[in-house]
């Protein structure tokens, strides 16, 4: 028995499924930080007033966002201040305030010049390792 | 939601280049190849007519993908802790204001190809001005807009890079449309304007080849730096893909160049076979353009330092070595993963172990299938044309392996798993592999005989093959995701080749099918060899 089937229907259908199922569970960071401070999963003695972070592209400061979390407690968000026009344009500055003991997961999103959205996260203990 | 828009972003980017192929190497195509001989007939009058609808269409595809990226995806990853998008802000960037010039450009230029139907030189030279604009604004649009070395010199390059792209690939693009023609119209008359059309043609891809390749060593310098960030990094190695598949290109072109030259005497048989190659090409052309798209979206390697592979570590992710023949028990699994949703999350060797169990299955089932499309081709075991009865086995085995903390080996239960994206795509890849087996099978035993059902196998390997190549998911760890999914590289470049081998097995004439039928399936036992090798750790 031969089937009837709509030559073209048929394979754009599948197509399209097929793009549904490339829908990622994570894509690739474009800026990718070339240099911060604190470093990733650094353990401080005392707790850093600002995080400073480089990137490998022109940023569009003023759509960064950035959350603060400690342990296991719910992310807080944190003000990035605007643009500073003597500041390096691949460079974001974040003011922490004061940070009690403990280990902090700081949560980025920044904007390439170029359009491509990162996020991105930076691990760092205050006090003893544990 | 950042990840999602960020695989939007790709495939918008992708899509919007090959629209901008369509609309700017269309004009190409039209002032440099469809020049017609004298005395030529209708058939040109219908092939500058599709070129000029292909223009149109190009043109409102890149103009609708870059609304859809301004408009939407931007906005909506952007937005504020309120839900707020900041959509006004965002358009007064310097990527929003040159994604807008863009926009205008490009439905400027769908109503001058209106324009361009009703004739004159002045509709003629307003497209070309929107072209050549189209292409000057595209380099505020790419990654060298935000370097902050050389950024003047990138920019330039990469506008010549692409134009080379947009020239060859819009430029086959028009000659599908025009094959198609020069196919239906068959007869004596339409020979001699085929050959000149093709011949014509030639010229203008290796110009356009040569512009892809010139800016794209001096780019792939600035970018890649040196061998080591050419293997050791996710971007170095989709430039040797990009290039691999250029390779791939450049055989059928050379292919079609060849029996032009040799067949001048008797166009009959060019009729017959170019059509197929320039198909073929095309789709390995749009393939690139996407994978283009998918390396703006990764660090270059001269960025990546730390985390960057050493090649030992790459060539030891492709060392044979004895498959798995066993898999940590579910229970044990399950005890040690960490959630989903925690990206943080160091993967435990259990993990590892379970996905390299699934890779060495999946492999077998690959493999096996890989041998007997070879058998089948020999003409010698009729019995082993059911080889694609065993995508049923495979896509029964990745139902039940793929998300153990789902129905039917973990917790979650069926319906409830579905609203996890992981677990929403890995169900959707079965019902495509049931798909791909319920095909392939009907055409092989003679119960589908409708040309679009027989190229439904091909289109999903090719679409497999692009999806591995755009597809990345390093995030945190670059380095290990790097390595873990090296692989996924030559399987997705030997997935289009096997598409695209399959799909000239079908459309060349009988006498020509013997090479591309083994090719293809000499294409599946490899992905089948480095899923047995595959490994994570």
């Amino acid at each position: 028995m031969a089937f009837a089937l709509r030559p073209a229907g048929t394979p754009v259908l599948l197509l399209a499924a097929c793009l549904t199922l490339a829908a990622p569970r994570a894509t690739s960071p474009h800026a990718i930080v070339l240099e911060s401070s604190p470093i990733h999963d650094a353990v401080l003695a005392s707790a850093p007033e600002l995080v400073t972070l480089r990137f490998n592209s022109r940023i569009e400061k003023r759509f960064t966002r950035v959350t603060l979390a400690l342990a296991d407690q719910a992310p807080v968000a944190v003000a990035v201040p605007a643009a500073d026009a003597d500041a390096a344009p691949d460079q974001i500055t974040i003011p922490l305030g004061s940070l009690g003991p403990g280990v902090y997961v700081l949560r980025y999103r920044v904007l390439a010049v170029d359009g491509h959205i990162t996020e991105g996260v930076l691990r760092f203990t205050v006090g003893p390792a544990r | 939601m950042t990840l999602l828009a960020g695989f939007l972003d790709v495939l918008l980017r992708g899509f919007g280049t090959i629209g901008l192929a369509a609309a700017v190497g269309g004009l190409v195509y039209l002032r440099l190849v469809l020049r017609p001989p004298p005395g030529a007939g209708g058939l040109v009058a219908a092939a500058r007519g599709r070129a000029v609808t292909l223009i149109a269409a190009g043109a409102l595809l890149a103009a609708g993908a870059e609304l859809l990226l301004l408009l939407l995806v931007h906005p909506w990853a952007l937005a504020e802790e309120s839900g707020r998008w900041p959509l006004r802000e965002f358009l007064t960037t310097g990527f929003g204001l040159a994604g807008l010039g863009r926009v205008v450009l490009a439905l400027a230029l769908a109503a001058a190809a209106r324009w361009m139907r009703r004739g004159g030189d002045r509709a003629w030279a307003v497209a070309v001005c929107l072209g050549v604009l189209l292409m000057a604004n595209a380099a505020w649009l790419a990654h060298a807009v935000s370097r902050l070395h050389d950024r003047g010199p990138l920019m330039v390059g990469t506008v010549l890079h692409q134009l080379g792209a947009v020239v060859w690939v819009g430029g086959l693009l028009h000659l599908v449309g025009f094959a198609l023609l020069w196919r239906r119209a068959g007869g004596p008359a339409a020979e001699p304007l085929g050959l000149h059309v093709l011949a014509r043609f030639s010229a203008v891809a290796i110009a356009g080849l040569v512009l892809v390749v010139v800016p794209g060593i001096y780019l792939a310098f600035s970018y890649v730096g040196g061998w080591g960030g050419l293997v050791g990094t996710g971007y170095g190695v989709m430039v040797l893909t990009k290039v691999a598949l250029l390779g791939c290109a450049l055989v059928l072109g050379g292919l079609n160049f060849s029996i032009l030259r040799r067949g001048e005497s008797g166009a009959g048989a060019i009729a017959a076979r170019a059509p197929a190659f320039i198909e073929a090409e095309v789709g390995l052309g749009l393939t690139l353009l996407l994978a283009a798209a998918s390396l703006t979206s990764l660090p270059p390697s001269v960025d990546v330092v730390a985390d960057r592979a050493t090649p030992a570590e790459v060539a030891a992710r492709f060392r044979p070595a004895m498959p798995r023949l066993s898999s940590p028990p579910v229970g044990q699994l399950l005890a040690v993963a960490a959630p989903m949703d925690d990206t943080l999350a160091k993967r435990q060797p259990e993990e590892y172990a379970w996905s390299e169990y699934n890779h060495h299955a999946a492999g077998f089932f690959v493999f096996t299938m890989g041998v007997l499309a070879l058998l089948d081709q020999t003409g010698r075991a009729r019995w082993a044309r059911h080889w694609p009865l065993g995508f049923l086995g495979l896509a029964t085995f990745m139902f039940v392996r793929n998300d153990p903390r789902a129905w039917p080996l973990g917790p979650a239960g069926f319906w409830e798993s579905m609203v996890l994206p992981d677990v929403l795509q890995h169900r959707l890849a079965v019902v495509l592999v049931v798909a791909l087996a319920v095909f392939e099978w009907l055409v092989r035993s003679g119960r589908l005989t409708r040309p679009g059902g027989r190229l439904v196998f091909p289109l999903l390997c090719a679409s497999g093959g692009t999806m591995l190549l755009t597809h990345s998911h390093a995030m945190f760890n670059l380095k290990t995701e790097f390595l873990t999914e090296v692989s996924h590289a030559p399987m997705g470049l030997l997935g289009v080749v096997m598409a695209w081998g399959r799909w000239l097995e079908i459309r060349l004439p009988a006498a020509d099918r013997r090479i591309p039928g083994w090719i293809w399936a000499a294409c599946m036992v490899t992905i089948g060899l480095i899923l047995l090798v595959y490994r994570e750790s």
